[in-house]
């Protein structure tokens, strides 16, 4: 069997500059399948946070190929996440059955007026208040739990580096502008305002789109990592139409991805849901200066066809191939992922979205498989 | 078992008529019903209804892990069908999902063997305003759907005839029902949904 020849940092930076690597970057949302690999309750995985992090390194230990750790459960860790995570959250062992999987429950947190509310404070001063409500917890508890999350993330950096691994991200920087209103709003309400004041959208959007921008800067500089996490979800074409995405959406992404590449930031560009119809607007995208992340609703496939050399892809292994498929057929979709991006077309193995928590052990082990059956260039 | 698949976009009246079919299904005691809710918005209110009318509901959540949904689905399905083994099985999508979409991933991976048909409420008060900013979305919803109920129609007034002229362009020859279920569902349209092949 061959070595790898490059560490997992230099492997991870190649393939984002769609330069050749050694093997193909292994790079899964692993989150709360760890405990139930590690035999835990979700309950203890998502409470304890020792108890978290030894369970991830048990898939490791395992699977030492998994080579990126794209880390996301310093934000929804139970304590901080009930505090501080991206909106109200339900958690096994206290709302849930012990081995339930988190939700987040989505209602008008931000009401209609609250759009004047963040004109005048500024969107970092207005999520505050938004994580306040959302989460009925006052702007200390707010505050200190955000604190906390930002020590989690340094641990989870510093135990994903002793592994050796690359972080897939350094920190998530939440999501695109638009998302950020849908969410905040709640879908339901977000169409309206759609349709009723979009022009107070059109003059708000860019605020948040600047916050989200000065915010990328300030944690790379402070983590020393240039790669972010930014999400986008529901200004994909499986939602709303080319000419509100051209107005909503695809400019702030744009400018965010510039502005970005400006200052040597990459941001890892989390997409669900389907965005095949999309798919030519990332070519108005600086080449080489972001990731698209799939989660196995997109064709993967049209992406390559389209995107080949102008950007990095992750993704996509979906998450039915893990739950509900043969090992046999996760192992012909790898097959098929792993043999139609070729060496130095940017392309990372992984899970579409995250790894889900009642994934089949033995599909497991075959997608980690994968890469040595399929990903492996020298 | 028969599953039978709502979807439509929130607030399109999926939960009254699902409510209604339920009782109606079990009313002559020879048949049992089993829910599976799958909710996006605020805690359970669909699921607390449901459950008040004296159905198995199983609650299956959306949020941040909406993109595992339709798996947990099939897997949810698959409980259902071991332990419970209703004769019917009505599934609740959210509001953002495609019925045709997950249709499909359940005929394929499903080992019941159940029939499953779609159904797509479209709500006649909000399609035109739905369909100017969520095209992609509800048109996806009424593609590939078995049967459409065009909901609503006491207060549409007359653009309901607009909605149905534009769902048909749409759907072709599938059959489209109008209901009003904030009132009481007509037998037939309960026949319809029934025998639907």
């Amino acid at each position: 069997m061959a070595r790898d020849t490059m560490t997992a940092e230099e492997r991870i930076v190649a393939t984002i500059n769609l330069e050749p690597v050694d093997r193909v970057v292994c790079a899964p949302i692993i989150e709360q399948y760890a405990g139930q690999f590690a035999g835990i309750t979700n309950k203890e995985y998502m409470w304890d946070w020792e108890k978290a992090m030894q369970a991830t390194e048990k898939v490791w230990e395992a699977y030492p190929v998994w080579d990126s750790n794209a880390y996301m459960i310093h934000g929804r860790y139970a304590p901080v996440g009930q505090k501080c995570g991206p909106g109200r959250l339900r958690m096994p062992g206290t709302e849930l059955e012990d081995n339930a999987q988190y939700q987040i429950i989505e209602y008008e947190a931000m009401t209609r007026d609250d759009y004047a509310l963040l004109k005048e404070k500024g969107f970092m001063e207005y999520r505050l208040t938004f994580l306040e409500r959302a989460h009925q917890v006052s702007r200390e508890e707010v505050t200190a739990a955000q604190k906390e999350m930002a020590r989690l993330r340094q641990d989870e950096i510093d135990r994903t580096l002793r592994r050796g691994q690359s972080l897939t991200w350094g920190a998530i920087m939440g999501v695109v502008p638009f998302d950020n209103f849908s969410m905040m709003r709640s879908i339901d309400k977000f169409y309206k305002d759609m349709f009723q004041i979009g022009d107070l959208l059109d003059e708000l959007l860019p605020i948040v789109n600047n916050a989200t921008i000065a915010g990328c800067e300030a944690v790379t500089k402070m983590l020393g990592n240039n790669r972010v996490f930014v999400g986008a979800v529901r200004g994909a074409g499986q939602f709303i139409s080319k000419k509100h995405f051209d107005r909503f959406v695809g400019p702030f992404m744009k400018i965010l991805v510039e502005k970005l590449a400006e200052k040597n930031i990459v941001p890892i560009l989390h997409c669900d849901a389907d965005w095949t119809k999309n798919l030519e607007f990332f070519l108005e995208l600086p080449k080489g200066k972001f990731v698209l992340e799939l989660d196995g609703a997109t064709d993967i496939f049209k992406a390559y066809e389209i995107l080949k050399g102008h950007c990095s892809i992750k993704g996509d292994v979906p998450a039915a191939l893990f739950t509900v498929a043969s090992a046999s057929e996760l192992d012909e979709y790898a097959k098929k992922l792993l043999s139609t991006f070729k060496n130095g077309e940017g392309f990372m193995y992984s899970s579409g979205c995250n790894l889900p928590m009642n994934a089949k052990h033995e599909n497991v082990k075959v997608f980690f498989d994968a890469v040595e059956k399929y990903g492996r260039y020298n | 078992m028969h599953i039978l698949l709502f979807g439509g976009f929130l607030g399109s009246g999926k939960t009254s008529v699902i409510l209604q079919l339920a009782k109606r299904i079990t009313a002559s005691g020879q048949e049992t019903v089993a829910i599976i809710e799958n909710e996006i918005g605020e805690d359970g209110i669909d699921d607390i209804l449901l459950s008040a009318g004296g159905f198995t509901v199983k609650p299956l959540f959306g949020g941040c892990v909406c993109c595992q949904i339709t798996s947990d689905l099939v897997s949810a399905v698959d409980e259902i069908s071991r332990t419970l083994n209703p004769d019917w099985l009505i599934i609740e999508m959210t509001g953002l999902a495609v019925p045709g979409n997950v249709a499909k991933l359940i005929r394929r991976y499903d080992a019941s063997g159940a029939k499953c048909k779609t159904i797509t409420i479209v709500d006649a008060g909000r399609w035109a305003e739905l369909k100017e900013v969520l095209e992609p979305l509800v048109v996806s919803q009424v593609q590939e759907s078995n049967l459409i109920i065009v909901n609503k129609a006491d207060i549409a007034g007359p653009d309901i005839e607009t909605t149905i002229a534009d769902v048909r362009t749409i759907v072709g020859q599938v059959t489209i029902l109008t209901a009003s279920a904030a009132g009481q569902l007509p037998p037939e349209l309960f026949e319809e949904v029934i025998n639907l092949e």
